[in-house]
């Protein structure tokens, strides 16, 4: 028998701020788009930064391998533990699902290195190994492991269950809540966290995403589904959420903020990536999802496109949406507002959802003017519109081919 | 009600000592090693001077042998060649309406040393000058895409990147999905090859690797053990549940009767918990999954890295775990012949502990010469045993805490 997931805690912080203040700004159509510095070379280019404590990890041990990405995950989790009411909790057996961000070799630390190792075209191991001793600190090498995460989750909150670090790109923050899920539904555990952070503002994640040709070439702000849009404006934040069976939850009289519905994943081979290919992911992953849930399209009310202000990005899943909803569902897309979160973006949206559910209002799609013809759904342009049906679906995808849907539910 | 039994019907394996299941366990119960000098850089200067590498690199067949080198690293073409091998052993097919799907240990990738010159041309790193692939080959996700790309494997991919236990991880994980019934086959499995000189001095930073000469560097359990060696390879297994696999007629290797998962939960990042009381945790929990009492197990396949800390603490956690009946249990460490292939090495050994049911004999753990007052168990030193095992407990740890079981048992 399968059990009901609920969600008892949410944090976030985007570009636009913590869950609430994103929510609020994300209404009124406001967006963050500012010159940042790349890590690695310096480089000024257009991004979405997120405002960071950097006290937000107390023990220092902990702090200095988790990268900003790391940092930013971990404040997301301590904040949405907290929202949950479970301070002080004993979390023995509870779980954690956390998304894999990009990850930085901080090329720009180990360049001395390489420079040492280069001998007249042959490679000095010798050199490199000293100039690597003297120049780059151990706790480099710790934070270059995924779930370094997971384990401050596990000093700081006794967090002592199952964790899965999922490593699916820019799709790993909705399967990290979906695989979270599973372990509540399967009785696994009783409580999870669950959703993840991402950094792209460093060299390596720019060049990669100029090489595909994904970047919005003025230092204007992302334009999903407006005819104008030139692509992404990458950025950094997180979301994290606490997702617990429907038991627990009630026994501990906690506050619920939704429910957790259904989730479906899809791989389409990237060799076949044109247009049908990405619209095909998408499409197969929404009705995985739909079919999870055990729900008919128009139940949905509101839909979280991944689109992410790319020419083809957004009319691919546009075609699919289109395929699967008609134009009776309502869309949006939160990457005008604050940029693209890279692997958080699905924890982010997730958790926006849940407050388009309770709120039963959608938040339009920032700087949407002129909707393209040729992304044929129904966008919330301008202003919110309602959202009086039960479920939303979120939209991810990754780099690499992956796709992934979330259905979640207003709360009982 | 009981869970649904679920078995092994693949196996597909790219080791140091061979590409073939029935080689490698042979060679493993004669104590081969597949340890030596390192030959993929000159290790002049370099403290560490032995590892455990693949020679070459297997062949793949088309399409995934014209498209992968540019995008795929080492480890994902090594991986890939792992699952098509698992595959065609299985005999699965991926038609619909046959719903497969994978799960995959992983690690972002290592620098290879001969990407370095690329990297480095222009001052601090220049976006523009990067290799804007360089990032696409390193992400964590990068399995999954040439299993999708090379395999044209269409259903779910799940990266798991839960450091050195994401092997064991990832079968756990697809142990559970198959109970749920989400999937109707599953490969599962991890890939590493991380035997560069940046691999290998990140490695060295923070003492993890044995500075030994000579094949004898891996000795776990032994007194004289002053850290692992370094290995590559990949490993998957197909899955499926038993009454699936009996209706096609398919070879049944073993059944995978349990996992357990469980964290540490200290705050450095490098020791594992000295009392082994998170390991004893994720061992009694893989018990309990396959509901099989400590009296039936008959042999350990030990994570046994051949570092102090963790050998001590995996034997206290054996310990704790069957109290004065661990003496009497044989606990063999295949890291003495195949080295530590990281994300890779569950799976890896997995794929070796079947040969230990089949072949009813236990391979020993070699370079085993000094006892260890703090590691006082049998640990099968360097000749095999024979033996009819039919219930096996399998051990990974990940850095960071992250500890994994498995039950394997010989199918009914």
């Amino acid at each position: 028998m399968r059990r009901s997931v609920v969600v008892t805690g949410a944090a976030a912080l985007t570009p636009l701020g913590s869950l609430d203040e994103t929510w609020c700004a994300l209404l009124a159509g406001r967006s963050r788009v500012e010159a940042v510095r790349l890590a690695g070379n310096g480089h000024a280019v257009p991004g979405a930064r997120s405002d960071l404590e950097l006290d937000a990890v107390p023990d220092a041990r902990l702090r200095r391998p988790l990268g900003r990405a790391g940092m930013l995950a971990v404040a997301a989790a301590l904040a949405a533990w907290r929202d949950a009411g479970l301070a002080g909790a004993n979390a023995d057996a509870a779980g954690a699902v956390l998304a894999s961000p990009a990850p930085d070799l901080q090329l720009d630390l180990l360049h001395p290195a390489f420079l040492a190792a280069r001998q007249n075209g042959h490679f000095d191991t010798g050199g490199f190994a000293r100039e690597l001793r003297r120049t780059v600190p151990p706790h480099w090498r710790l934070g270059q492991v995924p779930n370094v995460i997971g384990h401050a989750l596990a000093a700081l909150l006794k967090i002592r269950g199952p964790q899965l670090t999922v490593a699916s790109a820019c799709a790993s923050g909705a399967d990290a809540i979906g695989l979270a899920a599973r372990m509540i539904e399967e009785g696994r555990v009783e409580i999870a966290l669950a959703g993840g952070a991402d950094n792209l503002l460093f060299a390596p994640a720019h060049a990669l995403l100029r090489r595909f040709d994904l970047l919005s070439a003025d230092h204007g702000p992302a334009q999903p589904f407006d005819r104008r849009r030139r692509g992404l404006v990458p950025g950094e934040g997180a979301a994290v959420l606490v997702l617990e069976s429907a038991e627990s939850a009630a026994a501990r009289g906690a506050a619920v903020l939704g429910r957790f519905l259904g989730y479906g994943a899809a791989t389409v081979p990237p060799a076949a990536a044109d247009a049908q290919a990405g619209a095909e992911g998408f499409a197969r992953a929404m009705s995985a999802a739909l079919r999870d849930a055990a729900l008919a399209a128009e139940d949905v009310g509101g839909l979280f496109a991944y689109a992410p202000g790319t020419l083809t990005g957004d009319r691919e899943e546009s075609l699919a949406i289109r395929q699967l909803f008609g134009t009776a569902v309502r869309v949006t897309s939160t990457k005008g507002g604050i940029g693209y979160l890279g692997a958080a973006s699905g924890a982010v949206d997730a958790a926006l959802a849940l407050r388009a559910l309770q709120g039963r209002v959608i938040p339009p799609v920032a700087n949407l003017t002129e909707p393209d013809e040729l992304c044929p759904v129904a966008c919330v342009a301008g202003e919110a519109a309602a959202h009086p049906r039960a479920a939303a679906l979120c939209n991810t995808h990754g780099l690499g081919g992956q796709y992934a849907s979330l259905v979640l539910g207003r709360a009982a | 009600m009981s869970a649904a039994r679920v078995v092994v019907t693949g196996v597909g394996l790219v080791t140091p000592l061979g590409n073939e299941a029935g080689l490698v366990w042979q060679r493993l119960e004669e104590g081969r090693t597949g340890i030596g000098p390192i030959r993929a850089f000159d290790t002049g200067g370099c403290p560490v001077g032995v590892a455990a590498e693949v020679p070459g690199e297997p062949a793949l067949a088309a399409p995934a042998a014209a498209r992968l080198p540019r995008l795929a690293r080492r480890s994902s073409r090594l991986g890939v060649a792992a699952a098509a091998a698992a595959i065609s052993d299985a005999g699965v097919s991926s038609e619909p309406p046959v719903r497969p799907a994978a799960y995959v240990g992983t690690l972002p990738g290592e620098l290879d040393h001969l990407e370095a010159p690329a990297l480095g041309r222009g001052a601090g790193f220049d976006a523009r000058e990067l290799d804007p692939w360089f990032l696409f080959r390193h992400l964590p996700n990068n399995t999954a895409f040439a299993l999708a790309a090379g395999l044209g494997f269409r259903g779910p991919i799940f990266g798991l990147a839960s450091a050195c236990a994401a092997g064991a991880v990832a079968i756990g994980e697809a142990l559970q999905a198959l109970r749920r019934d989400e999937f109707d086959w599953v490969l599962a499995g991890g890939a590493c090859a991380a035997v560069t000189p940046l691999g290998v001095m990140g490695l060295a930073l923070i003492h993890a690797l044995s500075t030994a000469s000579g094949a004898e560097a891996s000795r776990p359990f032994d007194a004289r053990r002053d850290g692992f060696v370094l290995g590559e390879g990949a490993a998957f297994l197909v899955l499926e549940r038993a009454e699936r696999a009996s209706a096609r007629g398919a070879r049944i290797y073993a059944e995978v009767a349990g996992y357990g998962a469980a964290m540490d939960g200290g705050a450095l990042l490098t020791d594992p918990d000295p009392s082994g009381e998170g390991a004893a945790r994720a061992m009694q929990a893989a018990l309990a999954s396959a509901g099989c009492a400590v009296e039936e197990v008959d042999c350990i396949k030990a994570h046994g890295t051949s570092t102090r800390a963790n050998d001590r603490m995996e034997t206290r956690a054996i310990r704790r775990v069957f109290g004065a009946r661990a003496e009497r249990i044989p606990v063999t460490a295949p890291k003495s012949m195949l080295g530590h292939s990281l994300a890779a090495a569950g799976a890896v050994e997995a794929a070796a502990a079947l040969g230990i049911l089949a072949r009813e004999a236990i391979p020993p753990t070699i370079n085993y010469s000094t006892a260890d007052p703090e590691c006082d168990l049998d640990y099968v030193p360097n000749q095999a045993r024979p033996a009819r095992v039919d219930t096996l407990l399998l051990n990974s740890f990940g850095m960071g805490g992250h500890n994994a079981a498995l039950v394997i048992r010989r199918a009914a």
